[in-house]
Order: structure tokens, then C-alpha cells, then sequence
């Protein structure tokens, strides 16, 4: 089961938001500091506080909450 | 000011995940928001930003807040003057070998040797000029090179070994004669994570970023080390507690006969090796006195009589052996040799002293020896690390070393007198396409990718310019570089879009990879014959800012465009082409194809 508050505070953390603005909507299109080089170290950090590894295709599509969450739940499923 | 000791605890914790460090960095530097401030600048050719949360990490615990600003890919010549115009005070520099060019490790193989010999002069020339420009900073911590993957060979000795080790000796060479260049082993730090987790392929080949949080975490904690956490602070002294600390057992009861300490057997052996590690800081210079809980007359006997003992009565500059606390004796010491308490560093095994000293007088550096003795080695590594962090070895034989091959470097430095015999030594040749279908998709590539050599961050699609390339009032050109060590394709993208009289240049971006080779200045010539046979007379451009893209906020003014107005930021130029003559770069030859 994927806890969705930790995840969501993860990604806070990184991208220095506050965890309420994580919705759907969320994206690398509306989060201003969400450029290539934080998304590597957003990528680093869920796996790290997760314990995953996402796989190499689906690092660079993750760009948003919802796709995020699918990805993860996944990783998480599978660990 | 000071933090607070969850928010130490957490800063402490290597384990922590890469999220709640980067918080509890952030919430430490509100804390330490009136401490001084240090400025770090870190040039790599490979992407390593991640290394810069880790150092502010490293300031947060010596009591700083760093300010950290990143070069460009690959230009630590350019990096050198970006430094100095922001500021920094200390400077890293991570060149990572396998991206010297492409897939160098690759590469080596089946490279000619003077291809290879070639690759060296190159890098020795650009590494001198980057020095010589670094000299102005209080340190530049220069990493040294290692490989990514293990050799096949089964002793480990093939072409990329060897070449590695050449690579590495023209470090050594180009930096004695910089005083202020310390050299960082990185690949201490890959082996302790292990290679298999340092190094991340998947982010190495589609980011240039080589280095697992891992690697960087430790990195940080050796480069900070190396400057004796910025220069915060100078340790001189260690102090140490005796039973269980260098000597198994408790003399008190155990006796001089029955203490563990010799050269073979465990765990003797550990406290044995731990003594010979102190004595090598002594005689580098580090101040050793006693601090313990024993009678003086026990103690006297053991250093007196005990025959394993590596470490003698004269080694030590004073001694506390008496039954009064520690925080007093140790205050004590610190009037007697005269030197502040923050210089201390203090080894003891007992948890209870060390959590009293700890809370007492924060500023000592407390070690307490690990419960796992055979943790003690590594720890005391730790200590070495402490005091040694940034000093060239004092011992005779390896300054003179130091010195002669400092002579020699400042021999092989006049290779090259300025930056520019540099750059005309890399026979930079940018070749000019206009309008060629076959380059559409690249051209679109670069312009979704580039960020800082961006001037107006318009996006195209490829369907967008290949339609431009029809069209008879829009131009799309092309630059593809090249130097003497290969080709640097596709790299520039200028898209002209022509109104009347009027040639409006809708954007000009380059990629980073050619950046302070002048390159970006090459092509303008060639531009504006072109633009002259289409009948316009004038030249306009527009500067429009963005979070990255700072760098090239004055380019239209060193090009020689005139500023005609500047709203909120947004910057319009222009310029008559009659009167109009480009800043360009002698030493980039041009060809218009």
C-alpha cells in the first residue's frame, strides 16, 4: 500500500512547495523550480525514501503527481 | 544561533533519505540565517549539482551558511570568471574522465597514441589556464580522475588504467604550482559505496550527472574536511582518554601485565594500530596530552613499562590524569597550551563523558571510540581526516617532491601565454548551414532543451521549422562546431524572421557544450551578408529573461547591438547593418556552406 502522504512529502521537500499545493494538477508545467536537473534529484529522493527503483524509461515521464503516484504504487507493489 | 540538537542529530545522520536532508538543510540555514556567510562555486564537465546540498550540509555543521553557485557544463575557464564576479571564496572542480570527450573510457582502446597524447596536452593546457584564473580563491579542491567501469584485464592494467594514471600525473604536475589547489581523491569515495551504487548509469547517460547521493554525501564531508570546514576552524589538539581508548581493559584493575595492547593478537592489535595512527599525527604536528580518569601513578608505569606501548611520555604536551571531571580538565588544558577550545578534538570511550563534554563544551570535537572495536580504524581515519584535511604532507621527502615538481609546472604553464593561444590551440571551426530539412529535428531538439543560452526561449517543433525553411520571409540557421579533438555537432540555432526591412531575430540559442570558446560570436558575419542579399537594413533582436538564462542578458551589447528599450526586463536591440560590424572570435574559423 503506497503511503501517500509520505510521498507527497517528499516531493515537498525537494521542490520546496507546501504539500497542500500537490494535486492534480501538479506538474512540471506549474511548479516553476520543477526543471530536469531537480527532477533527477526528485527522482533520487523517492527512491530513496522508498526503497525503489524506477525504472530507467519511467524516470524521465513522471513529470507530474498523478503519474507520480502510478509509478510508485507500482515500485512499492513490487518491492 | 546555535542549532538545535534534533536538528544536529538530523544533519548528523548519514542514513537520512536525500528529502529530509534537503528540508533540515534549509530549516538549519533559517536558523543560522545572521552566521557568516561562505560563497562555493563547483565547475564540472558532468552534471553534479547534487553535490552542492551536500556541502550546505557540511556549512550548516561547522556553523555557515554556503552559498552555492554552479558553473556551466564543462567551461571552468569561464566558470573561474563567473566565480569571481559572484563572489565565490572557494572553488571545486569535478572533472569526471569519462567525459572528457564522449565515452573516453570507451574510447582509449582504440584510439591512436598520438590521439591519446593529443587528449593530454589539451587537458594539461586548459587545466593551467583554469589554475592560473583559480588562483584568486582562498581554495580550489581539484578532483583527481578514476574510471567508471572495473577493467576487464584480470590485473586491472589496461589502456584506460594506464591512461588514467598519465591523466592523473598531469594533475599532480599542473597543480604544485598552485598553492592554493588541494587534490581530492573521488575515487576514496566511489570504492567506500562501492562502485555498484556510486556510480548511476542510468543518470550518467542521460543527464551527465555519474555520482549516486551516496558518493556526493561523502564527497562533501571530504571536501569540507579539506578546508577544515572553510576555514571555520583550526584543530591542533587531541586529547585522549586512556583505558579502553588506547589500551584495552582497565589499567585500574587489570594491571600493566593484564591490558590489552601488542602487535598481533586481538584485540590487542587494534589498540596497537590505533596508537601508531596517533603517533603519525603527532609528528605531523598535532598536539597530544592526556585526559583521563586513572592515578597518575598507573599510567606512568604503563607508558614507562609497558613494552607494546608506541606512544611515550614525551610525545605527550601535557596531562590531566587525575579523578576530576573532564570539562574541567579539559578547560584547563586549553588555558595551559593556550589555544581555544574549538581546537580540541577528544577521544574517549565512555558514553556518559562524552555526552557530558558534548553538552558542555559544544565546541570540542568529541569522537567516542565505536562499541564495535573493529570500527576504532575507521574512526580514527575519520580523526586523521579532521587535523590532515588541508595539509600538503609535512613530512621532509614528500615537500621537496612537492617543490620540484612545482618548478616543472611552472616550466610547462608558458605553453600557452593567455586563454586565447588556448582557445586558437583547439582550431575551433564552425561551419554555417541555412535552411537544411535534414537538421530540422535536431534544430527542434535544442531549442526544447537549451536553457542558458537562450535569448528569447522560444520552443519550436520540428514541423514549426521545417515550415520556416520553406518559407521565403524566415531563415533558419545552423552552426555545427568542431575543434582539433572531434566534433561537437549541431550547436547553435539563429531563426531570422524578416518584416519589411527589418530582419527580426526571433531567437538565438547555443548549447552548453561549446560555451567560452567564443563560438557564439563566430557566425554573426556570415549572418549578416546573408541578410544584406535579402534586402533588409536593419537588424533587430530581443533579449527575454528567464530563471536560467542570466548569463546572456548583455549579449546583444558585447555583439554590438544598440539597446533601444528595456520593459520589465525584456531587452529590444537593434542596429542599422550598414554601420554594423560584429564582435567576433579571431581564432573560430568560419565557413558559410
Amino acid at each position: 500500500m503506497l503511503d501517500e502522504d509520505k510521498l507527497k512529502q517528499v516531493i515537498a521537500d525537494v521542490l520546496d512547495v507546501e504539500v497542500t499545493t500537490i494535486d492534480a494538477d501538479f506538474s512540471m508545467d506549474t511548479v516553476e523550480v520543477w526543471d530536469s536537473l531537480r527532477h533527477m534529484t526528485l527522482v533520487l529522493a523517492i527512491e530513496d525514501a522508498f526503497g525503489i527503483t524506477i525504472p530507467d524509461d519511467e524516470a524521465s515521464n513522471i513529470t507530474s503527481w498523478p503519474l507520480i503516484k502510478i509509478v510508485v504504487e507500482e515500485g512499492v507493489a513490487a518491492a | 544561533m546555535t542549532l538545535e540538537p534534533d536538528l544536529r542529530a538530523a544533519l548528523e545522520d548519514r542514513e537520512i533519505t536525500l528529502a529530509a536532508l534537503m528540508k533540515t538543510v534549509a530549516s538549519a540555514e533559517r536558523v543560522l540565517a545572521n552566521a557568516s556567510e561562505i560563497v562555493i562555486g563547483i565547475s564540472s564537465n558532468a552534471t553534479v549539482d547534487l553535490l552542492g546540498t551536500y556541502i550546505r550540509r557540511e556549512a550548516v555543521l561547522a556553523g555557515l551558511r554556503a552559498r552555492i553557485v554552479m558553473g556551466n557544463y564543462d567551461d571552468p575557464i569561464g566558470d573561474t570568471e563567473r566565480f569571481r564576479a559572484e563572489g565565490v571564496e572557494r572553488m571545486i572542480l569535478l572533472p569526471v574522465f569519462d567525459n572528457v570527450i564522449p565515452a573516453l573510457e570507451a574510447q582509449i582502446p582504440h584510439m591512436t597514441a598520438a590521439a591519446i597524447a593529443d587528449q593530454e596536452e589539451g587537458f594539461r593546457a586548459k587545466l593551467n589556464l583554469t589554475l592560473e584564473k583559480a588562483n584568486v580563491f582562498k581554495s580550489v579542491q581539484l578532483g583527481l580522475f578514476h574510471r567508471m567501469g572495473p577493467s576487464a584485464a584480470p590485473d586491472g592494467r589496461d589502456a584506460v588504467a594506464a591512461v588514467i594514471d598519465r591523466f592523473n600525473q598531469i594533475v599532480g604536475s599542473v597543480a604544485a604550482a598552485y598553492p592554493n589547489v588541494q587534490l581530492v581523491d573521488v575515487e576514496a569515495a566511489v570504492t567506500t559505496v562501492g562502485r555498484e551504487t556510486a556510480l548511476d548509469w542510468r543518470f550518467f547517460l542521460k543527464a551527465k550527472a555519474p555520482y549516486s547521493a551516496r558518493v556526493l554525501a561523502l564527497l562533501a564531508a571530504r571536501l569540507a574536511a579539506g578546508t577544515r570546514n572553510f576555514g571555520s576552524r583550526y584543530l591542533k589538539v587531541l586529547a585522549l582518554d586512556c583505558d579502553n581508548t588506547l589500551w584495552g581493559g582497565v589499567l585500574g584493575e587489570d594491571l600493566v601485565e593484564g591490558v590489552k595492547l601488542d602487535p598481533y593478537d586481538y584485540p590487542g592489535n587494534v589498540y596497537w594500530r590505533i596508537q601508531n595512527s596517533i603517533l603519525a599525527l603527532q609528528r605531523q604536528g598535532v598536539l597530544l596530552c592526556l585526559c583521563t580518569k586513572n592515578n597518575p601513578d598507573d599510567v606512568a608505569e604503563m607508558f614507562a613499562r609497558h613494552p607494546h606501548m608506541v606512544l611515550k611520555d614525551t610525545d605527550l604536551v601535557s596531562q590531566r590524569v587525575n579523578w576530576i571531571d573532564k570539562v574541567a580538565n579539559l578547560t584547563d588544558l586549553a588555558a595551559e597550551l593556550n589555544v581555544d577550545l574549538d581546537s580540541f578534538v577528544f577521544l574517549d570511550d565512555s558514553p556518559v563523558e562524552v555526552e557530558a563534554v558534548r553538552s558542555r563544551l559544544p565546541q570540542i570535537t568529541m569522537i567516542q571510540v565505536p562499541t564495535t572495536l573493529s570500527d576504532y580504524p575507521r574512526i580514527i581515519a575519520e580523526v586523521e581526516r579532521l587535523f590532515l584535511g588541508a595539509g600538503a604532507a609535512t613530512d621532509g621527502g614528500a615537500k621537496l617532491e612537492h617543490y620540484r615538481a612545482r618548478a616543472a609546472a611552472v616550466e610547462a604553464r608558458s605553453a600557452f601565454g593567455s586563454h586565447e593561444d588556448y582557445l586558437a590551440s583547439l582550431e575551433l571551426e564552425a561551419s554555417i548551414h541555412v535552411d537544411h530539412l535534414s537538421e530540422a529535428a535536431r534544430i527542434a531538439e535544442l531549442s526544447q532543451k537549451s536553457n542558458q543560452f537562450n535569448l528569447t526561449t522560444r520552443r519550436y517543433t520540428q514541423a514549426q521549422v521545417e515550415q520556416w525553411m520553406n518559407e521565403a520571409d524566415k531563415q533558419v540557421f545552423s552552426i555545427t562546431v568542431r575543434n582539433r579533438f572531434g566534433d561537437s555537432g549541431l550547436t547553435g540555432v539563429l531563426v531570422l524572421h524578416y518584416d519589411g526591412d527589418v530582419a527580426r531575430v526571433d531567437n538565438y540559442l547555443m548549447s552548453c557544450r561549446v560555451l567560452g570558446q567564443g563560438v557564439e560570436f563566430s557566425l554573426w558575419s556570415a549572418v549578416l551578408a546573408r541578410v544584406a542579399v535579402k534586402g533588409a537594413m536593419r537588424i533587430e533582436a530581443d533579449f527575454i529573461p528567464t530563471a536560467k538564462n542570466a548569463q546572456v542578458r548583455d549579449f546583444y551589447d558585447r555583439l554590438g547591438l544598440e539597446l533601444l528599450n528595456d520593459t520589465g526586463g525584456v531587452r529590444r536591440y537593434g542596429r542599422h547593418i550598414a554601420d554594423f560590424t560584429p564582435t567576433i572570435s579571431n581564432w573560430v574559423k568560419v565557413t558559410d556552406a
